[in-house]
């Protein structure tokens, strides 16, 4: 057990010293994030509980990447940024199924009002 | 770099069976299968897909290096994207009754525009029917104030009427009064009318039987007189003629023995008369001689006879003598016949007094 992880952080450092010392400062990654963050954002993903909790993390991973950019560690602030425009999607997916519930039931209640109304 | 993976993956394969699998994997297949058995392979297969397509980089990256970072960040990515695939699937569902919502809404809009359009129409048709119903309302209230006001003209013609029933009454009845008064007054003449026509008539007969009374005394008298001598009735009466030679000797007034008995017979007749019959004695000569001589000759001879007749029980009262001379002749003095009927006394019974009047 101690010797497979030790492997595997062996692995995973050769892994990422492969990768960092081949990334790049990750503009186009950085501008998909911000995109989805402001995505999610736009839909309102702050007024709902869950989906506001994912846009958070998200938020908070992108202020991880600014402060990995600031370090030049490309690697980990991409890292921080995939996460956080995986986060962010599922705040915005998770805004987009709380408006169309929201709109669901504002609906349903209207029909509910009417059929009270009209029997 | 190839080549470091290959002695990696080597590396990693000679510990396979003593490494376990991440909890990223676990957990994205954990999420995966989730999406999978929820709706989202029909109301999100885009988004599902795309999860499947990490989570299978992850599981490569697992086969490959086993709890690598690679492979617990795309295990992380596919559990993201899955849970993403299933807020897809659930929106989707949650667009898809919205607008089943929708839709059930548009069509009670559309049944209540429909409802809205027929009460429409229905609100139209009874507005014309009751401008129909108040425009009768309208004529009919016309004509009954139309027909009041008929009834008022006729009433108060009618009462003119009245009034003037009533004034032809009073007339009537003061008329019907004055007639009643009118008809007593009449009634009390014809009364006074028939009392005097009455009266009258009694009067009449009262006359007719004078009359007849008279009439039949001069029958009588006449009767009486006819036994002396001619009688003739005259205007001024019944005449009894005595012939002077039967009288009187030739130019004188005594009386003859034969005068006498005539005279005898007349005073009876006269007596039998009645003490108020009255009558003249006249004399008469024919024209030979002076005329005062036969004047004081026929007054003579007249006061003769009235003395004679008096003597003989008349009353003097009743009896009256004139001597009318030669003037009033009853025939020719040109011969001996009729100068001897021009001498004469006429006894004149004047008509009873009764009948004169």
């Amino acid at each position: 057990m101690r010797a497979s992880t030790l492997i595997g952080m062996i692995a995973s450092a050769v892994l990422s010293t492969a990768c960092a010392t081949t990334s790049q400062f990750p503009d186009r990654q950085l501008a998909e994030s911000r995109a989805s963050v402001r995505v999610a954002e736009a839909l309102g993903a702050t007024a709902d509980p869950h989906a506001a909790t994912y846009l958070e993390i998200a938020r908070g991973q992108m202020k991880d990447a600014d402060r990995a950019i600031a370090l030049r560690d490309y690697w980990l602030a991409e890292r921080s940024l995939r996460s956080a425009q995986a986060n962010a999607e599922l705040a915005a997916a998770l805004a987009r199924e709380a408006n169309a519930r929201a709109e669901a039931v504002d609906m349903q209640r209207q029909v509910q009002a009417l059929r009270a109304r009209v029997p | 770099m190839r080549l470091i993976n290959v002695v990696l993956g080597l590396s990693l394969t000679a510990c396979a069976a003593q490494t376990v699998t991440s909890r990223e994997l676990v957990n994205a297949r954990i999420a995966y299968a989730h999406a999978a058995s929820s709706n989202a392979p029909s109301d999100a297969p885009r988004s599902l897909e795309v999860a499947r397509g990490t989570l299978n980089a992850a599981e490569e990256e697992h086969a490959f290096d086993p709890g690598s970072m690679r492979e617990r960040e795309l295990a992380f990515l596919a559990m993201r994207r899955a849970q993403a695939a299933m807020a897809d699937a659930n929106a989707r569902a949650a667009q898809r009754d919205a607008q089943l919502a929708r839709d059930e809404l548009r069509r009670n809009a559309e049944e209540a525009k429909r409802a809205a359009e027929s009460a429409q129409a229905q609100t139209q048709q009874a507005r014309a029917q009751a401008e129909a119903a108040t425009k009768q309302a309208q004529a009919e209230a016309e004509r009954r104030q139309a027909a009041e006001q008929q009834a008022t003209s006729a009433r108060l013609s009618l009462e003119q009427a009245e009034r003037n029933l009533a004034d032809v009454h009073s007339q009537l009845s003061a008329q019907g009064d004055k007639l009643d008064e009118q008809t007593k007054q009449l009634r009390e003449r014809e009364a006074s009318l028939q009392a005097q026509v009455e009266a009258l008539r009694t009067q009449r007969d009262q006359a007719e039987r004078e009359r007849a009374d008279a009439q039949r005394q001069r029958d009588r008298v006449a009767e009486e007189l006819r036994k002396v001598g001619e009688v003739a009735e005259e205007n001024r009466g019944l005449v009894l003629t005595l012939p002077s030679e039967v009288m009187f000797r030739y130019g004188q007034a005594s009386l003859l023995p034969r005068a006498k008995e005539k005279l005898d017979e007349l005073a009876n007749a006269l007596q039998d008369l009645g003490p108020d019959q009255k009558f003249v004695v006249e004399g008469h000569t024919d024209s030979r001689g002076s005329v005062a001589f036969n004047q004081e000759l026929s007054q003579r001879r007249a006061n003769t006879v009235r003395a004679y007749l008096i003597e003989r029980g008349v009353d003097p009262d009743r009896i009256e003598a004139v001597g009318r001379g030669e003037v009033e002749p009853v025939a020719s003095n040109a011969n001996p016949e009729g100068r001897a009927n021009n001498r004469r006394v006429e006894i004149v019974v004047t008509p009873p007094a009764v009948s004169r009047r």
